[in-house]
Order: C-alpha cells, then structure tokens, then sequence
C-alpha cells in the first residue's frame, strides 16, 4: 500500500490489503517431439511448480499467487488488511502496540483487535501483527489510519500515524419495476446491474418482504434449479432480471383501507461473489410500491373462465368493495350493445341494497357468447343513488370464445 | 514474406542483475560462457534450451534466421520458406512468449498471416519437393500464432481463430474416419497409418480445446471455459466406468472446480469437486494431494483459511517436496495472521529443492512477504538471487520484479 514517508523510527509499519489470492499457471508453449526444440518445452512445462499434473495445458492453476496491487473495493465487500510493526533496530523495542481506524465521510470506525492495544515487548527481529476486517458500508473516500506507538530510547512513548487512502466504488445497479395485478399480488421486477470492473458470480438476490405481504420467487424452475441455468455470471455492465410475486396477507388483502395502504414491499438482499470467491454483500432500503387509486367502488371478477364455447351461456361471479368513507346504494346495469360479442342473460337495474364502508358484495352474471375470437367484457355499470353518479366498467377482462 | 523486427543482441538479465547487485566475482558466469561455446546451428540452440540460457537462444535464432536470408528489412520482400526456418521461427516465437516479450513476438507474427500465403505450401516450389503437396507450417507454429491476443491480452480474435483451426483438425479426423487420406483427397493404405493419425489428430484437437479454454479464462469469459471445457468430460454411458475415462473425469471435473472459484461460483465448484471424488474413488480409496488442493482452494475462496490450511496440511503429509503444495500452505498462513511461518514455509520449500522452488511465482509470494515483514528486505532479496545464480539459468522474464529489487 501506498502511503507518505515518515522519518527514522525504532520499528517499522507495514500495511498490505488482503484481497484473495489469484490462481496461476505457466506460460504454457508446446512442442512436438519432431519441431526443433524437441520435448524441452513440454519438459519445462512439466517440471514448472505451477502447472497442474497431467493437465499441463490447461491455464486452470492450483497455484495461489498473493494480491500484486490493492485493487478496487467496493460497497459490500470486506475490506481485510494486514497490518505488521517490525523491529529494525538491534536491541528489544518495549510498549509497541497498534491502533487502526478507518476514517470515512462521516465517521471513524476503530478496526484494530482489542490484544493489539496493550502494549508489548519486541525482542530483536520480532513482529506485531493484526489482519483486520470491515465490511465497507459507505461510498466515497476512506482513510485507514494506522498508529504505532512504542517506548523510545529515552523512555518516552513516542508515536507516529501512516495513512493509506482508497476509494469505494458502487459494485452494482439494481432497478425495480412493479406491477399490481387485479388479484391484489403485487409482482416485483428487479433488474441487477454488475457494475464493477470484473465478472461477479450473483449468490443470492432474495427479496425479503415486508410483514404485510408473503413473497414467492418466480426464479427457480422447481428443485432449487435457477432459470438462469448454472451459471450466474455477469460480466461487467451485463444485468439480469429477476421477478418476485407478493401476496397481501389475509388481515390485509380483505379490508380495503390496508391493502390501499400497503406501500412497503420489502428489501432486496444481495450477495455476490468475484474474483476467487471474493464476497460482497447490499441490502436495498425498503422497497415502495405505488398503491392502485380504487377510487369509491372497486369491481372485479372472480372464477371466469378464459376459455368459452360459443352459443352457450357461461357463469362468472362480480365483487364489488365499497371503498369510500359512506354507505352506497348501488344499482347494477347489464347492457349488451349493438355491436357486442357477448349477450348478458338475467336482469337489469338490479338493486344491490346499502353496502356499508369497506364492505363487498357479490353477483352471479351468466353471458351468452354470439361471435368466436377475443372479447372484451363490456356494458357492466353501476349506479351510485345518492351521487346519481354512473361508473362504468368496459375494459377489466376479456374471454376466448371458440 | 517475414522478417526480424528486433535483431539487437539480448543480455543474459539474471547474470546482468546479479553484476549489478553482487559484484562481478559472486555473479559468476555460468550462462555467459555457455552461450558463446555452443555450436552455431540447431544443436547449440536445444542445448542453450536445454539449459535455460533463453535470452541467448533468443540470439541465436536472430542469427540463424538472418543465415536464412528473412533477417531485418525482409519483411514484405519475397523470400523461400523451408521446413528449417520454419521451426527457426517456432523456437523464436516460443522463447518470446516465455520470456514475456509480446509485442515484438506480435509485430514479427504479422507477415506470416494466417500461414495461408502460396509460398507456405509445398506445391510452391516444385523444384525442391516435386510434387509433395500440403502446408509446410508446423502445428505448434500454427497453433502459437493463433493463440497469440490472448498472450498479449488483447481480444476475441483469439478465440475465432482456435475455433477455425479447430474446423480444420476436425475435419481431417473425419476424412481419417472414413478411411482417407487427411486433406480428402486419396484413400489411406495402411491401417497403421490411419489409428497413428487419427491418435495424433485426436490429441492436436484436445490441444486446440485447451487453447480455447485458456484464452477464455485470460478474457475472465468463464462461461465460455465452463462450456468448453465440458465438451471434454468423457463421453458417458459406454464408455464409463472404465479406468481411462475415470481419469478423464476427474481431471476435468477437478478444472471445472478451478475454473468456478475463479469465477466466484462455489456452490458450482463444490458440485464439480464432488464428481471429481466419485471418479477419483474408482482408482483409489483415499484422496491424493490434486483433492486436497482443490478442497483446500474452495476453502480459500469461502474465506475458511484454517479449514483450507488443514487441507493443504495433508496434501503436504503425501508429497512433502511438493512446492505448490507449500506454497498454498504459505499464502493461507498469511491470511491466517501467521507471516513469520508463511515465510519459513517458502523458504523450506526453496531449500529442499532450489532447482524447482526457485519458481518466479514463488519467488514474487516470498518477496510480497518479506517487504510486508520489515524494511530490511534488501539482505534477503540478494540471497535469492546468489541462489537464482547457483541453481537457475537465464529463465525468468523479468528478475527485478520477480525480487522486488529496486
């Protein structure tokens, strides 16, 4: 690690960050044993320490090769480093302890093991260590700020600080989309966006919904097997789409007022991994949904069949929630028009009788089908008495008329 | 049409190192006087090979090409290709990519194409070989040049141009098949001849595959080496079972474990790795150090290093002088806060066996060490390298870096 010189001192401070190992492998030329340089290619190949035995030629190494440079870190990810003090000079060095903090933009996190403050005797040669870890939890600049201190040739406690500055970096994008469907479930879309430099491995990415709703991944296909196959790689800027169905649980979904209500989804809790299993984890904030306006009635229709045959009447039923703070009465309207498919059989300006706040109702429709192909239910109304207001219900479902 | 781009003499650097940083009587000059006694001719340059002198055999086919009337300023003017210069081309182009010097070995590889070119075939000069037909490029020239952007890191290019060599090795196996001649063209007479070419082939075209996977993993395009490198699992049911392709088995299942740590997919690792034991319990009982190693690096990428440390620990039980074995150990010693016997470790492992432990990876390991130790690293630098000077030739790239020296 990089930091600013300090002047002469009886033991010396060296940092170096832990990001895992790398595998590697000999630079891998071969021969054949009639081409010039006969089998000595091959022979140096076999006899290099790195290569892999009996798969000389394959790059995949069993060799582990220590971190060269410090590399990126990102948001989620451990930041380990080792921290070593050295005695250089000749004789014992007394009271050398150790004392790192991690300075962020808004705060300073004390990082080094409780054992490595109590100060200790360096015999000649000898070494104090510490590898400390943090999950890093803030963007932007951090300061590791190591301090030693130790007892000078004239018995005074002397000591002096080096500081290793890197930046942390934004590892992944994440997009949500959601939809509500009629059925009150509530489908999540999250798009993951790898935004570091190297491919990343997703580990996890699982949504955990928040106590009003019940949540079901859509993204295995049975026996623990993802949709995205076996392999969950994303090379940098690649994203994958993952999609989430939230139930309202039961005390919700049947009272109006708290399905309206219910806004927070949940939180998307990521773990990835990238080079050489390094891990990283985020969990986003609390999800929000955008809540359906119901408006003073809600309609929809239960138990209709997506498959109809034509000239013969097919049952449905109609619910029908009194959304509004006041007591409706309602009047149902069934009109087939000129130009429609399905003829409505039963009766017309029904009553519905007074539907108190929050209350639903249910209605059994019968319909004749007079044309095959798609069509739209159309011609339901309903009739608000006391507003004389009329609300009209033309495009909510549709059936297949063969 | 080719031509040398760099025809200035090379130094040998291990000895120009160890004069600058021991003197001129402890340098010794062991590969300096072996170079100018060999022979001048293909002899000499397997037996600077032989010995290491790299930088010197470097020299000696920039001689010998010169010889051949494709030396500097040749480039682009017509020229003869023979079997010879060929393989003169071959032991350059190999000695530049072991000694890490891609963009000169880029620049030279560029006049011979895709070894397409009329006068890269026998049938150009009738005068000498009648009328023996087919390319005079070697095999190894061909598949070194293709592999070439993955040496330098640079691109796909490498990829499509394995892929196309791979096409044509496969298409000589099928003619071979059918019980012709490779390029299609006659019957083949000798039974013989067919299984021997057909077991060469064979092995050219795993060779290929392996280049593939190995430009794939230099592009970190892992998915590609997965689905590579599965193409090579033995071919199941009638075959299974038997002891080669148990063998098989698990040296690919043990690759694909590697490739997924790489990649950072441990559970995929794990699976791989456990395909690799049920294969490696058909041959024999006990797990042997290839399994312990590769247990021991899915524990490194779980962030386990005690339990990855006892791995390496009974590998090292079965192969004491293994130096990757202690190696592994080392680097999971210092993860597990424990410098001082990561270093004793590597500096055992080069005291055992000097000839292999003195190993440019390792040496950059105990260096990264040894600066991590204290500010005095300068003393146990220059030990390595009187031992690089006693035991080892002209072989590594670069030794400064390799010793961290300044």
């Amino acid at each position: 690690m990089e930091s600013k010189e300090v002047s002469e001192q009886l033991v010396a401070l060296k940092v170096m960050r832990l990001t895992k190992p790398a595998l590697i492998c000999p630079k891998i030329v071969t021969c054949d044993s009639k081409d010039l340089p006969g089998n000595i290619l091959n022979n140096f190949l076999k006899d290099d320490a790195t290569s892999v035995t009996q798969m000389e030629t394959l790059a995949a190494g069993q060799f582990l090769l220590l971190p060269q440079s410090f590399g990126n870190i990102y948001l989620g990810e451990t930041f380990s480093c080792y921290v070593c003090v050295h005695n250089e000079t000749n004789q014992p060095v007394a009271s050398v302890s150790i004392k790192a903090d991690l300075q962020t933009n808004s705060q300073r996190i004390p990082l080094s093991t409780q054992q490595n403050q109590i100060p200790v005797l360096l015999g000649v040669d000898e070494t104090l260590s510490d590898v400390i870890h943090h999950e890093v939890k803030d963007l932007g600049t951090h300061i590791l700020v190591c301090e030693v201190t130790y007892m000078s040739t004239y018995s005074t406690l002397v000591s002096f600080r080096k500081f290793f500055k890197f930046e942390v970096m934004k590892p992944l994008d994440v997009k949500t989309k959601f939809y509500n469907a009629e059925s009150d479930d509530v489908y999540l879309e999250a798009q993951v966006q790898n935004t570091t430099s190297g491919p990343i491995t997703l580990e996890q990415v699982a949504l955990e919904s928040s106590q009003q709703f019940t949540v079901k991944s859509l993204n295995d296909c049975g026996d623990d097997e993802s949709v995205f196959g076996d392999i969950t790689l994303l090379q940098p800027q690649e994203s994958c789409q993952y999609l989430y169905c939230l139930t309202p649980k039961e005390n919700i979904s049947k009272e109006i007022k708290l399905l309206a209500a219910a806004k927070n989804i949940g939180k998307l809790d990521i773990v990835w991994r990238s080079n050489l299993g390094e891990k990283g984890r985020l969990q986003t904030s609390q999800l929000q949904r955008m809540t359906p306006d119901y408006g003073d009635i809600r309609l929809t229709y239960e138990k209709l069949p997506n498959r109809v045959e034509i000239d013969k009447a097919f049952d449905f039923k109609c619910k029908i929630v009194n959304a509004s703070d006041r007591t409706l009465d309602l009047i149902l309207k069934l009109r087939s028009h000129e130009e429609s498919s399905l003829l409505w059989c039963g009766i017309s300006n029904r009553k519905l009788g007074p539907l108190e706040p929050g209350a639903s109702v249910f209605i059994n429709l019968t319909a004749l089908p007079i044309n095959t192909g798609l069509h739209h239910i159309t011609g339901i109304s309903l009739v608000d008495l006391f507003l004389k207001r009329t609300y009209d219900y033309d495009d909510l479902a549709s059936v297949f008329v063969n | 049409m080719p031509g040398l781009v760099m025809e200035e003499e090379l130094p040998d650097a291990l000895h120009e190192v160890a004069v600058k940083h021991l003197g001129v009587s402890s340098a010794g000059s062991r590969g300096a006087l072996r170079a100018d006694h060999v022979s001048r001719d293909e002899a000499g340059l397997r037996e600077l090979l032989r010995t290491g002198c790299l930088r010197a055999a470097l020299n000696l086919t920039t001689e010998l090409i010169n010889a051949a009337g494709q030396g500097s300023g040749r480039i682009g003017r017509p020229t003869r290709h023979t079997p010879r210069s060929l393989q003169l081309w071959l032991t350059r182009f190999a000695l530049f990519v072991r000694l890490k010097m891609h963009d000169v070995l880029a620049r030279e590889a560029e006049a011979f194409g895709d070894f397409g070119k009329p006068d890269m075939f026998y049938q150009f000069y009738p005068e000498t070989y009648g009328s023996r037909s087919g390319s005079l490029v070697p095999f190894s020239l061909r598949l070194l040049v293709c592999e070439l952007p993955a040496q330098g890191a640079r691109g796909g290019l490498c990829a499509d141009r394995l892929y196309a060599l791979r096409a044509t090795v496969r298409q000589m196996l099928a003619n071979l098949r059918e019980g012709k001649t490779e390029d299609g063209t006659a019957p083949i007479t000798s039974e013989q001849d067919k299984i021997d070419s057909i077991r060469l082939w064979s092995g050219r075209e795993i060779r290929i595959t392996h280049s593939i996977v190995n430009c794939a993993l230099a592009l970190k395009d892992y998915r590609l080496a997965t689905r590579t490198l599965t193409s090579l699992l033995p071919p199941t049911p009638e075959l299974s079972g038997t002891q080669l392709s148990a063998t098989q088995q698990r040296l690919v299942s043990s690759a694909l474990c590697r490739v997924s740590v790489q990649a950072g997919h441990l559970r995929a690792a794990v699976k791989h790795l456990q395909v690799a034991t049920e294969a490696r319990h058909q041959q024999c009982p006990t797990p042997d150090v290839r399994e312990y190693v590769d247990l021991g690096l899915v524990d490194v990428a779980l962030g386990k290093y005690q339990d990855a440390y006892t791995h390496f620990v009974k590998a090292a039980d079965q192969e004491p002088t293994n130096i990757m074995v202690a190696n592994n150990t080392a680097v999971c010693l210092l993860y597990m806060g424990r410098l001082k016997e990561a270093i004793a470790v590597l500096q055992k492992a080069i005291n055992s066996d000097p000839e292999r432990g003195l190993n440019e990876s390792l040496l950059v390991n105990l260096c990264t060490l040894y600066e991590l130790e204290s500010s005095n690293t300068n003393e146990k630098k220059l030990s390595l390298l009187r031992m690089l000077c006693k035991y080892k030739s002209d072989t590594i790239p670069n030794v400064l870096e390799c010793l961290k020296l300044a």
